[in-house]
């Protein structure tokens, strides 16, 4: 049983914003911002930032993992392929 | 399955949070080679059960915090630190356009302190847990979370202040 004046602490406003905060809780943050504007608008550019994030810099997911950072396993005995150009050149395949 | 092959399994994520990180692919990318190569001449020590991916965040953040030291030692790169950044520096008068915002995303997070930067990529973008945030960065979990409140914070101004007016793009 949460106090409903229990202070909502500024832990508890990132937790809501990463949704890891109890219901009981969440229900408390979502009062208080819907009495607070300002703190409304601090929280909602948090949300923001975060799918900003993921807009931003998901698309890396989907593209191919250059072959430096693809190495061979050792069964499939790829490591002859001519060295591609770049740093690979210190031996990095080798440790594969 | 070896270690090995888990391991290939967090190469792309490894690589969206080091281009995050560093904003430069090539750089990035050689972020993620030394972390597995590091990885890999110690997989004796990681132990099976745990948590791969905390122990490869955790090397990377070793690897790039070395990496950081040097580069400044070598005045490559510019370490920002919280006093030294003035909001007005960003306030580029340009269109209002999503890939500007994109980039003014790029430039604000160069503009973080690398720590605070850390923390914000590794909860906003990695969504992994303050807890296992503060095991990856090897800090308590009272500095995570100060660092996330002022990094959001300070990203949140360096972003407004590139676009003036504009409130951030609201997605939810």
């Amino acid at each position: 049983m949460s106090d409903q004046h229990t202070p909502i602490t500024e832990e508890e406003l990132h937790a809501y914003v990463d949704g890891t905060l109890s219901d009981e809780r969440r229900a408390d943050v979502e009062r208080a911002l819907e009495q607070n504007p300002e703190l409304a608008a601090r929280i909602s550019d948090y949300f923001s930032l975060n799918s900003l994030f993921h807009d931003r810099y998901d698309r890396v997911l989907n593209e191919p993992v250059p072959k430096r950072l693809q190495p061979a396993a050792p069964r499939i005995r790829a490591a002859r392929a001519s060295p591609p150009t770049g740093r690979n050149s210190r031996g990095w395949r080798r440790r594969w | 399955m070896d270690v090995r092959d888990e391991l290939m399994e967090h190469v792309p994520r490894l690589r969206r949070y080091a281009r995050a990180l560093i904003n430069n692919r090539d750089l990035a990318d050689d972020l993620v080679q030394d972390t597995l190569e590091r990885a890999l001449g110690r997989t004796g020590m990681f132990q099976p059960g745990t948590d791969l991916r905390a122990w490869l965040f955790t090397i990377m953040h070793n690897v790039f915090a070395n990496q950081a030291r040097k580069a400044s030692s070598r005045a490559v790169h510019v370490a920002v630190d919280d006093e030294s950044v003035h909001e007005a520096e960003f306030a580029v008068p340009a269109p209002q356009t999503r890939s500007l915002e994109m980039r003014d995303l790029d430039y604000a997070l160069q503009r973080l302190p690398v720590d605070q930067r850390e923390v914000v990529l590794l909860v906003g973008l990695e969504e992994m847990s303050y807890a296992d945030v503060a095991l990856a960065l090897n800090v308590p979990i009272g500095t995570v979370m100060s660092r996330l409140s002022r990094g959001r914070e300070r990203l949140r101004a360096l972003m407004a202040g590139s676009q003036p007016g504009a409130k951030l793009q609201v997605v939810r």
